[in-house]
């Protein structure tokens, strides 16, 4: 029996043979595909929630506490320059001096049923002035307003829950005074102030050189403050990563150059709370690759027709024409440019300081790609430049990135911000297909360059 | 149902249209992973993974040739994936005897599809992937050694080697039979 035979007999037996399936092979199918299909969910929702839990508490959550000051009933304050105690026990701040200094860092004061009580006779004025939503500048001082009646050698309480601040730039609050009587006792006695009478007093006192503190409310529920929308584009520098066999690959390199790139997109995003920001949009990207063949030895067929004159039996000439193929060896040079396109949706999650005129942002997320196409020339096995589309290397969809940028923006007025960001965009899953001779990833890195607008 | 309905049905995610394929199919791929396999509990694996490869990328069929084939070639190249994570080694023929027992046809047709794949699966992993690509998939040498990243000669050598084994085996096993 010849190897042909012996081999024929193979494929004939077992070409279209069907073996027995255990009966429970569909189910396990079933499962996997359900469990895999659970697992990339919870993946992605893991890596949103993550970054977007990690960016917002760890930042913001510092700069918040940081910045505010509260009064806190668990906490006892000693502010020496000043000698002001807040008494934990009583909840009181005793004032012996001038005025109350309070460390704004150290110290987190809580209005909400706190009580200052002024040591000396000097009388105590409290403000609180609102600077924005969700903070308020408390000023104490020893000058004497007589606007308050009942201070002398008394407790006052500020009750938050009577702070109403509806205005940035107005004085708005309510006093809820207690009166305590030097021997101990306390007596409740409510007195609101106007949001005039506060004015005023915080008008005065500031001729007199008191001191003004902050105080912020500790406020960290994530509300949406700004709605934007950013037009962008970027230069990109891709690499390509191959890997495969080593003979084509060295051969793909050396026909295959990676160009300048570019990006462009939109994108929506919403400023939560003070720095999150969460954006989602679509980006067309087009990489762009040098592709220079050469081959040597090619050879092409030239039809050459040759003309005669010959002279026929009965002496009259008549021209024939002779046909023939004449085989060129020589190299064949093919010079292209080609373009991979890719349609994605970034969702991008981010970090974003709070400045009045520059802000600097950290951004991640994941860029879902949407429809990938091919335009161009690549080698094939053989290793001759054919059609890149012609043998379905690559993917129509390419998976999914990973996004990381560092942005810096400037405000030009109280709509427009112009932002540029470098960027890295580092690609998760091949480009070709898994059964493909190579396999290749392109990354890219960029600079965006655009403008948002706020609504 | 036809195969295109069956397979737009895939594509849009439908169980029973799954099912449908699955139960039209799976033999005939359980064959190849069997074929592909060094025993069964492997070739079982493969056949799953192939098969979820084959749901997940269905849409890339493109009605362009035939459907088993395309469904043939990504149980292969999962069976290569497969053998490729146990990092085979393609040794080289170390011994020269070029003469190798001949099968006759009739200890051959006596041999049954099972009996055959048995057979393939007792060789040497190396043997067993050329001999497959090579006899059954019909893949030529050069396009057996981009796939599996080794020289052309390596992979006529290993078929040759896989082939004298077969056959090594084949003849021992009709002697079994005489003697019994």
């Amino acid at each position: 029996m010849t190897e042909n035979q012996f081999d024929e007999f193979f494929r004939k037996k077992l070409g279209d043979y069907s073996s027995k399936v255990p009966e429970d092979m569909w189910q396990r199918i079933k499962q996997k595909k359900d469990r895999d299909r659970t697992f990339v969910i919870l993946l992605l929702l893991l890596l949103i929630i993550t970054g977007g839990a990690t960016s917002y508490f760890i930042f913001s959550s510092k700069e918040t506490a940081n910045a505010n000051l509260a009064l806190s009933q668990k906490r006892s304050v000693d502010n020496s320059g000043n000698k002001t105690l807040l008494n934990k026990k009583h909840e009181t701040i005793t004032t012996q001096k001038d005025s109350v200094n309070l460390d704004h860092n150290n110290n987190s004061v809580d209005v909400n049923a706190t009580t200052i009580k002024n040591g000396s006779n000097s009388e105590t004025v409290g403000e609180v002035k609102r600077i924005d939503n969700k903070s308020a500048v408390t000023s104490f001082s020893n000058q004497s307003k007589k606007e308050i009646a009942g201070r002398n050698s008394n407790v006052t309480n500020l009750s938050q829950q009577n702070v109403s601040a509806n205005n940035a730039d107005s004085l708005k609050s309510n006093f809820s005074n207690k009166y305590i009587n030097p021997d101990g006792e306390t007596a409740l006695k409510n007195a609101e102030l106007s949001p005039s009478t506060i004015q005023k007093d915080s008008l005065k006192k500031e001729k007199n050189n008191k001191q003004v503190y902050k105080v912020e409310k500790n406020n960290h529920s994530p509300i949406i403050n700004n709605i934007f929308i950013e037009a962008y584009a970027s230069p990109d520098i891709p690499v390509s990563r191959t890997s495969g066999n080593s003979a084509y690959l060295q051969h793909k390199d050396s026909t295959s150059n990676m160009q300048l790139s570019y990006t462009f997109g939109v994108r929506v995003g919403a400023l939560i709370g003070e720095h999150l920001v969460i954006k989602a949009g679509l980006q067309y990207s087009q990489v762009n690759e040098k592709f220079n063949y050469t081959k040597k030895n090619a050879t092409r067929a030239v039809p050459v027709v040759v003309q005669r004159t010959l002279p026929d039996a009965n002496g009259v000439e008549r021209t024939v024409l002779d046909t023939s193929t004449l085989i060129q060896v020589g190299s064949q040079y093919k010079l292209n440019y080609n373009h991979y396109k890719s349609f994605d949706l970034p969702l991008i999650i981010g970090y974003e300081t709070a400045g009045e005129r520059y802000k600097a942002s950290f951004n991640t997320g994941i860029i879902l790609n949407i429809k990938t196409t091919y335009k161009g020339d690549i080698l094939d096995s053989s290793l001759n430049a054919v059609d890149v589309n012609s043998k379905n290397f690559y993917k129509s969809n390419t998976g999914m990135s990973l996004y990381f940028g560092l942005g810096l923006s400037t405000k030009l007025n109280n709509n427009f911000q112009l932002f540029t960001e470098p960027y890295i965009r580092y690609r998760l899953s091949n480009m070709t297909h898994s059964n493909d001779a190579f396999t290749q990833k392109i990354n890219v890195g960029g600079l965006s360059f655009g403008l948002r607008y706020n609504f | 149902m036809t195969e295109e309905q069956l397979i737009k049905g895939c594509i849009q995610n439908d169980v029973a249209c799954q099912r449908m394929l699955f139960e039209q199919y799976a033999g005939k791929l359980m064959t190849i992973c069997l074929r592909y396999s060094c025993d069964r509990p492997e070739a079982e694996d493969m056949l799953q993974d192939a098969f979820i490869k084959i749901f997940s990328h269905i849409r890339q069929y493109k009605f362009e040739g035939s459907f088993e084939g395309w469904m043939k070639r990504i149980v292969v190249n999962c069976a290569l994936k497969t053998i490729q994570k146990k990092k085979t080694r393609f040794l080289e023929i170390t011994n020269h005897d070029t003469a190798s027992p001949q099968a006759e046809s009739f200890a051959l047709s006596s041999l049954s599809e099972d009996e055959l794949i048995q057979l393939i699966s007792s060789l040497p992993d190396g043997y067993r992937v050329v001999f497959n690509l090579y006899v059954i998939e019909g893949y030529s040498h050069d396009e057996i050694a981009e796939m599996l990243r080794i020289q052309a000669a390596t992979s006529r050598s290993q078929l040759v080697k896989a082939r004298k084994l077969l056959q090594k085996q084949i003849l021992l096993n009709q002697k079994i039979a005489i003697q019994l």
